[in-house]
């Protein structure tokens, strides 16, 4: 499998929920590959994010509304409840905002405390549309596109 | 040490932080035991809520907290000093309006984010008036807080702990004590009472 192609692939297993078919691509991954698959969740995550709080996501977006932040969270709350060990909500919070305009939030955080979160909110918001979750291939379309864009600092010509 | 000379402690360590003076300040930290931490961090929690209740009110607005937020984060960030400013801005949310969010933040971590904002707030230039009079503060809310912040009645007295070795002997005999249980205002009762049975 090419690089692109097995990131391509555990995109998609992440979208799908198919979590032992993603742990069992990174035994292929290289030392490099982590920091990169972390990229492609975040990209994923900024996508799914903008349905909920408007365009811009890790794109220069202004702050976010701290109301939907809110009710986003006490949705998370509920939803991880009894889950042991707790969820780190603060992490999916800081994760969002700094999507939106607070980039520094997420920037003490660990890059497998950070891709936790971020998968923590991608699962959330993918139950909430199962046509996404449904056809991954849209999803990782665009996590792609985002992807180069923050690579190239601007759209693929 | 009972409650009286433990607030003492508490409040003479808070006032050399407040006023500067380091050295005062770890000599007091270095004087509370591990037994007190709980009610140490407890006293600074509510000094703490006292400090964002004046400065920012009881529903801070979130953009000026994403400010503080980030001012902190620049003070504070150091790639080999992993500080969470968020987790010290979900300090100020739990004492105002997101108390699930004390359940979220390492209790051993809280007195440090709460410390960083309080430096963030307070002013330097506070007279030992101005401190008698914030901890005066401090002592009439501890109660209210612990009673609508952590919504916990049972916690909500901690003046009025048995005295329990006294209760436990049915016997009249001497009160042997000559230290007062914890916060209790007069020891001699429940073995007055004793006698009565």
């Amino acid at each position: 499998m090419t690089p692109e192609a097995l990131h391509r692939t555990h995109l998609t297993a992440l979208v799908t929920g198919e979590v032992d078919t993603a742990a069992r691509l990174r035994h292929q991954f290289q030392a490099k590959d982590h920091g990169i698959a972390a990229e492609h969740l975040r990209a994923a995550v900024a996508v799914v994010l903008e349905y909920r709080f408007g365009p811009g996501a890790g794109l220069g977006a202004g702050l976010i509304d701290y109301n939907r932040l809110g009710e986003f969270m006490t949705e998370l709350r509920q939803a991880g409840r009894g889950t042991v060990p707790p969820p780190d909500h603060l992490a999916v919070e800081a994760v969002t905002r700094a999507l939106y305009g607070e980039p520094h939030l997420a920037e003490p955080l660990s890059e497998q405390r950070r891709s936790q979160a971020h998968y923590s909110a991608l699962a959330h918001e993918l139950a909430r549309h199962p046509w996404l979750k449904a056809n991954p291939e849209h999803l990782v379309h665009y996590a792609r596109k985002r992807m180069t864009t923050w690579i190239l600092g601007r759209p693929e010509d | 040490m009972d409650y009286t000379e433990s607030t003492a402690l508490f409040r003479a360590h808070a006032a050399a932080r407040l006023t500067g003076d380091t050295t005062e300040a770890a000599r007091l930290a270095a004087q509370i035991s591990d037994e007190q931490r709980m009610s140490h961090l407890l006293f600074t929690l509510t000094l703490f809520t006292q400090f964002v209740v004046e400065e920012l009110g009881y529903e801070p607005d979130p953009t000026d907290l994403a400010a503080l937020t980030k001012r902190l984060h620049d003070k504070h960030f150091r790639p080999d000093r992993p500080f969470e400013a968020l987790r010290a801005e979900a300090m100020i949310r739990a004492v105002t309006a997101e108390s699930v969010l004390l359940t979220e933040i390492p209790h051993t971590e809280q007195a440090a984010y709460m410390w960083a904002v309080i430096d963030d707030l307070a002013d330097p230039k506070l007279t030992e008036a101005d401190l008698d009079e914030l901890f005066d503060l401090v002592e009439e809310a501890r109660e209210d807080l612990l009673g609508r912040a952590l919504d916990s009645p049972e916690l909500n007295s901690p003046k009025r702990e048995p005295a329990a070795p006294v209760q436990t002997a049915p016997v009249q005999t001497e009160p042997v004590q000559t230290e007062p249980a914890q916060g209790d205002p007069d020891p001699a009762t429940p073995a007055e009472e004793g006698t009565d049975a």
